[in-house]
């Protein structure tokens, strides 16, 4: 008995010992397009080395034993490149787990994959594969570890590093406001977007506030997309099937957090410590910038090694030369410059602040600056390149002139005397795209997709990436965010937000309910998990069925298809309207409609019969809000109109009371 | 583990050593040489080798891994020459006894005989008996000196330290620490530390040498100069001895060393026999010699309107030219800086100079 246990605790200790990551190898996004058209995000190169390794590289390096690379896209190359690194030798510090889930479409999905699979034992780190960093992760295990003893249900430790809001080390997106509780480091509040102009002002719930004596709020912080987890966050995922990215977890988290028991721990990293992640191309090239400057040591190009690299030399203006470079006489590399192994610049070439990978050809005369330009490619004579991408192998001919924020995809051959600001790949692709060369054709991004999902994505890695100077920079930033709140007027907070999006979605799903002729059980369900995924009261849902419900028609017949719809959604109004607060609530719904669309007016009469008939409204309840509509002089149409109504209810119950008599 | 496929792999526990430098598992450059020979010590110990050849490739190729990965930890390919040095010494001896010429062996090496040697020694293919055993054997020897070389060094405090002088030290030394409290138990003196940055650790240094009762004040580095002329030696460790007799030490190092010059203040090094290296500063390479940390120490990373502005550079280490160094106290002695060269060869093979 005694040594069944004793065994126990070992086991236990074992298992508190191995330190575990989750490495999700895909961004689930299209920042990185053309790039990413055929390699996967992890694997693009950032100063000469892939993302993937840099991140491994931290990862051994800070103690992690056990990492779950967990891929999505590309599989097979990121299976081939791990299976070609150090990191699937016998002597890898890492013991390396690929996992394949070739159907997730975000981090949630990822999330709830793994804990189908049950591969995680414990506390975990959650980061993702393009993480730059060199932070220390023990102290941060220790201090979730710590909490995690005084609140049981600490679910994940957020790790942020301070930026102030015009840090070039903060992507826009990234912009957040974290309120943090300073005894025992938990966040209370968590909010994206704070810095545009227009919204100047930040909710914050009264109650965090009253109840705590101490809050932290920062408006410096950027989020490094770094976190440890506890055991509890995988079914958290699975729980709340809605829950798809990081963010959606926080919010979920921050808004439910008495139903789900869980909490969330802040850890702010020290000026000493760096991490960020390369989800965008500002921040690819601001990590690029950063490693250049060090401040990733012992992360940065000379100090990296594998054994089929050759060492980086790090000379004066932060030039780093692999071993073996060609440099003509003439030529002049300065300011913050790496150059691959293998590669040869030609007469009176300058490279200024740029990347060059390995085995690359660059011509006479040509002129680099701000620019990346990847392995194996070839630059001709006289081309300038100037805040330019160019991806692994491409040829650029003779004259080309290539500037602000031009992307070329792999194995682009750019034609002679070309100008360009564009990003180009190098093949037509499924939609055609406008030809201009051999390989080298335009990339349309598809506008429809990125006006609803991100629509100021292109026009951010524009103006982040072309503008070296800072302030122009701060002012584009703004630019942006004005227009973005513009679009977004209408929905201020966040909590009306989420309710316009439940509401939207129970139009969808009773539109789509009543032309399927799906059972109404059904659609009960489809709505109230709607609600918990928008965290939304019940009194509202109330309102929004009913409103969604008057609303449906259109409106040339409205009247007939309010009669059919009415009939059909009954089970659902009867499952919802089930107690007088919620029949004020149908009726205030009523009355919000009716007051929008004059169509309803007409039907007002009929809607009221048909619930009271099927005693959903009861009498009292709409007499009452009747003699309330009297005092409301916008709402005298409707006043007018539910008067023969009401007057038959009086009669009704004077008739009834007779009868009792 | 095979001899001829040693040079493609690198046996595992090397490089988890590495990783752990890297990681900063280690606290000082003794600490990381005496686990350097450790390994090598197991590598040979584990290791199958038919001759002399195979045992030596093995380690060659260990040592160039290591030298590789941790170019500025000079010591680690140090101790793979001391080992070298160790496996040609024992098959000398071992082919000797083999060929029956035993008569001929001289204590005293000559010249001729050095010829000779290495005439017979080009290759080291034939079979020695025991010579895996004599190699362990000669390796826990050079072992037992390593351990012994701080107390070997503190011991000469005495000579070198006198009552109520002023000794200036600079940064955190574990053999600097040692030997000034050695030389407290017996005399009364004062001591300044340099505090030396955000990298140096001198006031950890300060604050142990207070502990044992020692007088001691912290400058700034910008008070080098100024404090000089009243200081009546300067004690410093160091990181490397190069081979001309030149120091890698602890940024400020030099700034330290041009002051005693100009206020002719004797410089005393600090430095095991280990930290003798056959390497040079070669002017091509000027940076590689040195290491550059992050600025965070230094500038705040959230300072963004300061840091696009300025560029900085952070480096660890000085070059101190050997002409301002007046004596190197190792653990055999004190030598002068012109004589660096003679202990090298004394230490390492030449064949073994470059790994």
């Amino acid at each position: 008995m005694s040594r069944g246990k004793s065994n126990k605790d070992l086991e236990s200790l074992k298992t508190e010992d191995v330190v575990q990551a989750v490495v999700v190898a895909d961004n689930f996004s299209d920042a990185f397009v053309p790039m990413t058209n055929d390699v996967p995000s992890c694997l693009l190169p950032l100063v000469n080395t892939c993302l993937l390794d840099h991140t491994l590289e931290w990862l051994s390096n800070a103690g992690v034993q056990e990492v779950f690379l967990f891929c999505t896209r590309q599989v097979e190359k990121v299976r081939e490149h791990v299976k070609n690194s150090k990191w699937s030798s016998e002597a890898s510090p890492l013991l390396l787990n690929v996992i394949v889930s070739e159907t997730c479409l975000t981090l949630g999905d990822a999330m709830r994959d793994l804990d189908a699979k049950a591969l995680i034992r414990g506390d975990f780190i959650l980061v993702m594969g393009d993480t730059v960093a060199n932070v220390n992760l023990s102290p941060i295990l220790e201090k979730h570890r710590r909490l995690q003893k005084t609140d049981k249900g600490l679910a994940m430790t957020v790790v942020y590093k301070y930026a102030g809001p015009s840090h070039p080390g903060r992507a826009p997106q990234d912009d957040i406001l974290v309120a943090v509780d300073k005894k025992t480091s938990k966040i209370l509040f968590h909010q994206k977007r704070v810095s545009s102009p227009d919204q100047k002002k930040v909710h914050i719930p009264m109650e965090i506030i009253m109840d705590l004596p101490s809050i932290d709020i920062y408006n410096d912080l950027v989020d490094t997309h770094v976190s440890v987890c506890s055991a509890s966050v995988l079914p958290l995922f699975s729980d709340n099937f809605d829950f798809q990215t990081c963010e959606d977890f926080i919010k979920g988290l921050l808004m439910n957090e008495e139903i789900l028991a869980s909490s969330l721990a802040a850890y702010f990293l020290s000026d000493s410590e760096y991490a960020a992640s390369v989800n965008s191309w500002p921040m690819y090239r601001n990590v690029t910038q950063n490693m250049i400057h060090r401040w990733t040591y012992p992360l940065v190009p000379d100090m990296l090694i594998s054994d089929n690299e050759k060492p980086y030399q790090y000379l004066k203006g932060n030039v780093y030369k692999q071993h073996p470079v060609t440099l003509s006489r003439s030529s002049i590399i300065q300011d913050d410059c790496v150059i691959g192994g293998g590669s040869k610049v030609g007469e009176g070439s300058s490279i200024t602040r740029s990347v060059v990978g390995r085995n690359c050809q660059i011509g006479n005369g040509v002129k680099i600056e701000d620019s990346f330009v990847w392995d194996g490619c070839i630059i001709e004579d006289k081309c300038s390149i100037i805040r330019t991408v160019v991806g692994c192998n491409c040829i650029v001919r003779q004259g080309a002139s290539l500037s602000q924020g031009c992307i070329l995809g792999q194995g682009v051959q750019c034609p002679a005397k070309f100008e360009c600001s564009q990003r180009l790949q190098s093949s037509p692709g499924d939609e055609d795209f406008e030809r201009i060369g051999d390989a080298a054709y335009i990339v349309k991004l598809d506008d429809d997709e990125s006006d609803s999902e991100d629509g100021r994505a292109p026009q951010i890695w524009n103006e982040l990436f072309s503008n070296e100077n800072f302030d122009d920079e701060v002012d584009a930033d703004s630019d942006v965010s004005s227009e973005l709140s513009d679009a977004s007027d209408r929905t201020m907070s966040p909590v009306l937000d989420d309710t316009n999006l439940f509401y939207n979605e129970v139009v969808d799903s009773l539109k789509r309910g009543f032309e399927d002729k799906l059972h109404c059980d059904n659609l009960v369900l489809e709505i109230n998990s709607s609600r918990y995924a928008y965290n939304v009261s019940m009194r509202e849902v109330n309102l929004l069925v009913v409103k969604a419900i008057l609303n449906l028609p259109e409106s040339d017949s409205y009247l007939t298809q309010l009669w059919q719809m009415l009939t059909y959604f009954m089970p659902i109004l009867k499952n919802y309207i089930k107690n007088p607060v919620a029949q004020i609530d149908c009726l205030q719904a009523l009355k919000e409609v009716a007051g929008a669309e004059s169509e309803m007016l007409s039907g007002v009469v009929k809607f009221l019969k048909v619930l009271y008939d099927q005693d959903i409204l009861s009498e009292e309840l709409i007499l009452k809000w009747h003699s309330d509509l009297k005092t409301d002089p916008e709402s005298k149409d409707l006043c007018r109109v539910a008067a023969p109504f009401i007057k038959w209810l009086e009669e009704a119950e004077e008739e009834s009371e007779e009868e009792s008599e | 583990m095979k001899a001829d496929s040693s040079k493609e792999e690198v046996h595992p526990c090397f490089l988890r050593f590495v990783t752990d430098v890297k990681q900063g598992k280690y606290s000082g450059s003794s600490e990381i040489t005496s686990k350097t020979l450790d390994l090598l010590k197991q590598l040979i110990a584990d290791g199958e080798f038919s001759n002399a050849q195979g045992m030596m490739d093995t380690i060659r190729a260990h040592g160039r891994y290591l030298h590789k990965a941790l170019p500025l930890h000079a010591s680690v390919g140090n101790m793979a020459r001391r080992v070298l040095k160790i496996v040609r010494e024992e098959y000398a001896a071992g082919s000797k006894i083999i060929k029956n010429k035993s008569e001929e062996i001289d204590p005293q090496e000559s010249l001729h005989k050095i010829i000779t040697s290495v005439e017979s020694g080009e290759d080291y293919s034939s079979h020695v008996p025991d010579l895996k055993s004599g190699v362990l054997e000669h390796i826990s020897e050079f072992e037992m000196e390593l351990e012994t070389s701080i107390d070997n060094i503190a011991q000469q405090a005495q000579e070198h330290i006198h009552s109520n002088e002023i000794i200036l030290t600079l940064g955190m030394s574990h053999v600097v620490e040692s030997f000034l409290r050695k030389a407290a138990a017996h005399r009364k003196f004062d001591v300044i530390v340099v505090d030396c940055g955000p990298i140096g650790k001198g006031q950890q240094l300060a604050v142990s040498l207070a502990k044992s009762k020692i007088n001691t004040t912290i400058i700034g580095d910008r008070a080098i100069v100024g404090i000089m002329s009243r200081v009546n030696k300067v004690i410093i460790g160091t990181h490397t001895v190069m081979a001309n007799g030149g120091l890698r030490a602890l940024r400020s190092c030099h700034a330290v060393a041009l002051a005693a010059k100009h206020c002719s203040v004797p410089v005393f090094v600090l430095a095991p026999l280990y930290k003798l290296t056959p390497q040079y500063l070669c002017s091509y390479d000027q940076d590689g010699f040195n290491s550059y940390i992050a600025p965070d120490g230094v500038l705040d990373f959230s300072d963004h309107p300061t840091l696009s502005q300025i560029k900085r550079y952070c480096p660890v280490f000085d070059y101190v030219p050997p002409e301002l160094i007046t004596l190197f106290i190792s653990n055999t002695g004190g030598h002068a800086p012109s004589y660096v060269y003679r202990l090298l060869s004394e230490l390492y093979h030449p064949d073994d100079y470059e790994i």
